[in-house]
């Protein structure tokens, strides 16, 4: 039987993040849900998810500084994709800049989501 | 005095009432407190235990496997029991409500379906009938964003509704539910729709799916006039050009808003048929209505506009809209309107300019000494050296041929233009030099840098300069008497910053009886000059006294205009006479200078090569044209050079008609021609005629110069022979009596000639025409023949060499004439590879051969320079009276 993607969601609200954990876990992914930038931190330093969905806005530790740390401190290669609110450009393109992968606006299609998850994971 | 008694009982009783209330107080505070967060929490805990049993119910699908779909059912169940609950009832809306933010797509789609399977819609239908109006408008919000369509009707019977909440919510959920509802809403609604409203509904109204927008021109006749407004708006946004009727009907409305809104579309539709409406209503509008149809007429106008824009530049005071105005002119017809304020005066050719500074820098060490130019301020020197700049910069553009044919016409024309115009102002002391014929008359000029002995001369004349008002009064009662035309014009103004020369007199130019022998004599007249103002008491006896010995023409106009002192020049025919002007570095080119004028003074047909010589000053500028400026002896006589060698300027005013009526004329300028011809007593001007007049007739003149008697056929008009035999001719006769015109007749049957090309026989009249033309051949012919014998054995030429021509003439052709003695015929034999083409047109026009030169009679010659004096004598009278 073929091993489970890791990936880790990082998402402060909780319906949301159970709507997609949920949609995530069907699609054949085992989620780890973070609700903030701490535990993901933490979560990084013992674990190494295949994949990284990150909101940006994150209590503690924002998705921007997630990605910072991942790639710099981490030196990680982990695909990054980030949910950022609509409208929030400037973010997006730091986020890029950082070294995200990819990025997916609110209001979340969770099927949308679980296409690109699958498509970066396929870069891998 | 016994202080009073406090009961202490009362005391500790309100102690503890006070205690008791802060102890309920706090009691209440953490009950609440507690309570709320319980709630919280049990609500937190309810949508985690509700959240995975709503992603299964969203996410699940037909094709499940079997235990997926009793998982599915049992959660049915599950749920099915919990709604039973109003707080899970209550929660479970709240989930659904917080979903529908953060999912989109078929997930969103799917808890819509899920809101109104699991009946939670029943709830919000129940808050409609609620009394409290922020429950009312929960339920309208909460039926709104679940999308559940059905409950369009329940909603918009609140689109009236007193409540303002109500009210404005029922508008977006009537606009949200249905596509419909935009229609009635806008049918319905009686109360005003708030900008900000219209903005969410328009908002709406674009993300709605498969929404086709009404025509929304139905609603411009709204009594509701938010209505209106909102229909135009929408109109603009959906570009609803089919109401352009209706908008152009609006821009007359009341309502500020609608008529801006009406404009905008009018704007955005280039509806051009609303441009003279929107001239109309222009008037009544406020200002920022106005600057909305000027910008609108900026963007739809043509030129048709432009009268009505420059009468609203007029009448309007509002200085933004004559802002408008003018940069609406601009937007039709693109630079019509230049910026003519905050300009600077000076802003061309720094170069000039700060080489110029340098001169006024250093004139400016010279005129230290004297007290009244300290006055002066440095930036109207820097006009003046400016002005003066320009004038020789302009002159100095000019090529050596314009120069030479400049040079050619001052030949013919020259007039006394060489003294120096004198400008002073006591306060502001800008002289703006103005003399248009220093621009055109282009006599040569020198800028002189050694200023020692301009400066000389000018340092006298400031004297004059600086104090002009003093002695207005006394050259007032010396020109009563004395002629002072010949002398520049000195104008002060006090006041004003520009003083322009006027010199209309310099074209009358008077003879100068006063013996200038050389520049220390110059100097002297000066100093009389400067002493003669500086001393008005002394005037008059000075002025007696030089009337007595001198005519004091040469004095200058001093004209003191404390108002106003913008003067206008008025030297209109000098502005067609130009100078060359040569730059002098040095003082050795300065007395070349001067050696050269007296050379021409004493030569006056040379005067066009002399320069004239330019002195900057500080303060004015003071242009001396050096040609009273000589190191040799001159006499009174030798002034009166000037008399022979220019025309009067009757005589140049007639010889500028003249040419005016070669460039312009036609045929019909012949009679007025012949009288000029006929009454002229000038020979030179007669000449000029007789040239205009030959060219517009077809019949060669020609000029009797002994008895000034014009010769041609029109004058013996009546002496053809012939005109008695024709008139008592029958046709055939006058058919023969033409073939012996053509055999026998000249010049004089050529008038006759003309008269019988109207003639009603239309034989006699090609036959006419034909003998005409035969004979005008054969007269042109031997008119030449007959020109080559006059003159002895001088060629007069077919066609008179200007002056300006002569050298050029000479040397660039050669002829070869032969004169035949024994035929008295003479041929003109001309090297046609050396002739000038306008020769070869004229043998060409004449049908002339050139024979082949014989070596036998060819004689060769040249013109000489006596040959040309003789010419240019004939061109000037005066001269050949000398």
């Amino acid at each position: 039987m073929e091993e489970k993607k890791q990936l880790l969601l990082a998402e402060d609200d909780e319906l949301l993040a159970s709507l997609l954990s949920y949609r995530l876990q069907k699609g054949g992914y085992e989620v780890s849900h973070m609700r903030d930038g701490k535990e993901v931190k933490e979560h990084l330093a013992e674990n190494t998810p295949d994949i990284i969905v990150s909101d940006i806005m994150m209590p503690y530790f924002s998705g921007i500084e997630l990605i910072d740390f991942v790639r710099n401190e981490l030196g990680s290669k982990i695909p990054i994709i980030i949910i950022s609110s609509a409208g929030n450009e400037e973010n997006v393109l730091t986020a890029f800049e950082l070294g995200a992968n990819d990025f997916i606006s609110k209001p979340v299609s969770p099927t949308e989501l679980l296409v690109r998850v699958a498509r970066e994971l396929k870069k891998v | 005095m016994s202080s009073p008694k406090i009961h202490t009982d009362l005391l500790w009783d309100l102690t503890c009432l006070f205690i008791g209330l802060g102890l309920l107080y706090f009691v209440l505070v953490f009950y609440f407190r507690n309570k709320i967060s319980s709630k919280v929490k049990q609500v937190v805990l309810r949508k985690r235990e509700l959240s995975p049993m709503i992603s299964e119910f969203l996410f699940y699908e037909e094709d499940a496997n079997k235990e997926e779909k009793s998982n599915y059912i049992t959660l049915k169940i599950e749920i099915r029991e919990l709604l039973k609950n109003d707080f899970n009832r209550k929660v479970l809306s709240e989930v659904l409500l917080d979903l529908q933010k953060d999912v989109s797509g078929n997930t969103e789609t799917r808890l819509f379906k899920l809101y109104q399977d699991l009946g939670l819609h029943l709830d919000a239908y129940e808050k409609l009938k609620n009394w409290r109006w922020e429950i009312v408008s929960k339920g309208i919000s909460d039926l709104t964003t679940m999308q559940v369509f059905d409950a369009y009707g329940f909603i918009i019977k609140f689109i009236n509704d007193k409540r303002g909440v109500i009210r404005k919510q029922s508008e977006i959920a009537a606009v949200t539910l249905k596509n419909e509802g935009i229609n009635y809403f806008l049918d319905t609604t009686k109360y005003k729709i708030s900008q900000w409203q219209q903005l969410k509904m328009l908002e709406v109204i674009r993300n709605l799916e498969n929404f086709e927008p009404p025509r929304f021109k139905a609603w411009l006749t709204s009594s509701n006039k938010d209505v209106v407004l909102f229909g135009l708006r929408l109109i603009k946004f959906y570009n609803q050009n089919d109401a352009n009727t209706s908008i152009i009907q609006l821009i007359r409305h009341r309502n500020n808003n609608i008529k801006e809104e009406a404009i905008n579309c009018i704007k955005k539709f280039c509806i051009l048929e609303a441009i003279a409406p929107l001239k109309l209503v222009f008037w009544k509008c406020k200002t920022d209505i106005k600057i909305l149809i000027l910008d609108t007429i900026a963007t739809l106008g043509d030129e048709s506009d432009i009268p009505f824009l420059r009468m609203v530049e007029k009448k309007e005071s509002n200085f933004v809209i004559t802002s408008k105005v003018l940069s609406t002119i601009n937007a039709i017809v693109p630079e019509t309107i230049l910026p003519t304020k905050g300009l600077e005066v000076v802003t061309k050719e720094d170069m000039v300019l700060e080489e110029e500074d340098v001169l006024v820098n250093e004139t400016l060490d010279h005129k230290k000494d004297s007290p009244e130019t300290n006055t002066l301020e440095k930036d109207n020197i820097e006009e003046l050296a400016f002005a003066q700049e320009s004038e020789i910069e302009e002159i100095n553009l000019l090529e050596p041929e314009e120069l030479h044919e400049e040079t050619s016409t001052i030949n013919a024309t020259t007039e006394i233009d060489f003294l120096p115009h004198i400008i002073a102002d006591n306060e502001e002391m800008v002289a703006i030099f103005q003399e248009p014929e220093m621009e055109e008359i282009k006599a040569p000029q020198a800028e002189v840098d050694s200023e020692e002995n301009v400066t000389e001369i000018a340092d006298e004349m400031s004297g004059i300069l600086l104090e002009p008002s003093e002695f207005s009064k006394e050259i007032d009662t010396v020109t009563d008497s004395v002629e002072m035309d010949f002398l520049p014009h000195v104008i002060a103004d006090n006041e004003e910053t520009v003083a322009i020369s006027q010199e209309p007199e310099m074209e009358e130019t008077k003879e100068p009886e006063v013996e200038v022998d050389s520049e220390e004599n110059v100097t002297e007249i000066v100093d009389d000059m400067s002493r003669i103002l500086l001393e008005p008491d002394e005037l008059s006896k000075e002025i007696d006294t030089v009337i007595d010995s001198v005519e004091m023409d040469f004095l200058p106009h001093i004209i003191d205009d404390n108002e106003e002192g913008f003067t206008i020049p008025q030297e209109l025919e000098m502005e067609e006479i130009k100078v060359p002007e040569v730059k002098v570095d040095s003082e050795e080119s300065f007395i070349e200078i001067t050696d050269e004028i007296n050379k021409v003074l004493l030569e006056p047909e040379e005067i066009n090569f002399l320069p004239n010589v330019i002195e900057d000053s500080e303060e004015e500028c003071i242009v001396i044209e050096e040609l009273n400026i000589h190191t040799g002896p001159l006499n009174k006589s030798s002034i009166n050079i000037f008399d022979n060698n220019f025309f009067e300027q009757d005589n140049y005013n007639k010889i500028l008609l003249l040419d005016t009526l070669e460039d312009l004329g036609s045929a019909k300028e012949l009679p007025f021609l012949k009288e000029i011809i006929e009454k002229e007593e000038n020979l030179a001007i007669k000449e000029r005629a007789m040239e205009i007049l030959n060219d517009f007739s077809e019949t060669n003149y020609s000029l009797n110069k002994e008895s000034n008697v014009l010769e041609n056929e029109n004058l013996n008009e009546g002496n053809s022979i012939f005109k008695q035999l024709f008139d008592s001719s029958d046709e055939e006769s006058k058919l023969v009596l033409l073939d012996q015109i053509l055999e026998i007749g000249d010049n004089k049957e050529i008038s006759f000639l003309k008269t019988l090309l109207n003639d009603e026989n239309k034989a006699i009249r090609d036959k006419s025409k034909t003998v005409k033309t035969e004979l005008e051949k054969r007269n042109q012919f031997e008119d030449m023949d007959n020109g080559t014998r006059d003159g002895n054995k001088e060629v007069e030429l077919l066609f008179p060499l200007t002056p300006g021509d002569e050298m050029d003439f000479i040397q660039t052709i050669e002829y070869k004439a032969t004169l035949s003695e024994e035929k008295t015929e003479t041929k003109l034999i001309i090297d046609k590879k050396l002739i000038p083409l306008e020769f070869c047109f004229l043998l060409d026009k004449l049908d002339i051969k050139l024979p082949k030169p014989s070596s036998i009679l060819d004689k060769d010659f040249t013109f000489t320079q006596e040959f040309y004096k003789s010419q240019e004598a004939s061109y000037n009278p005066n001269k050949k009276k000398k």
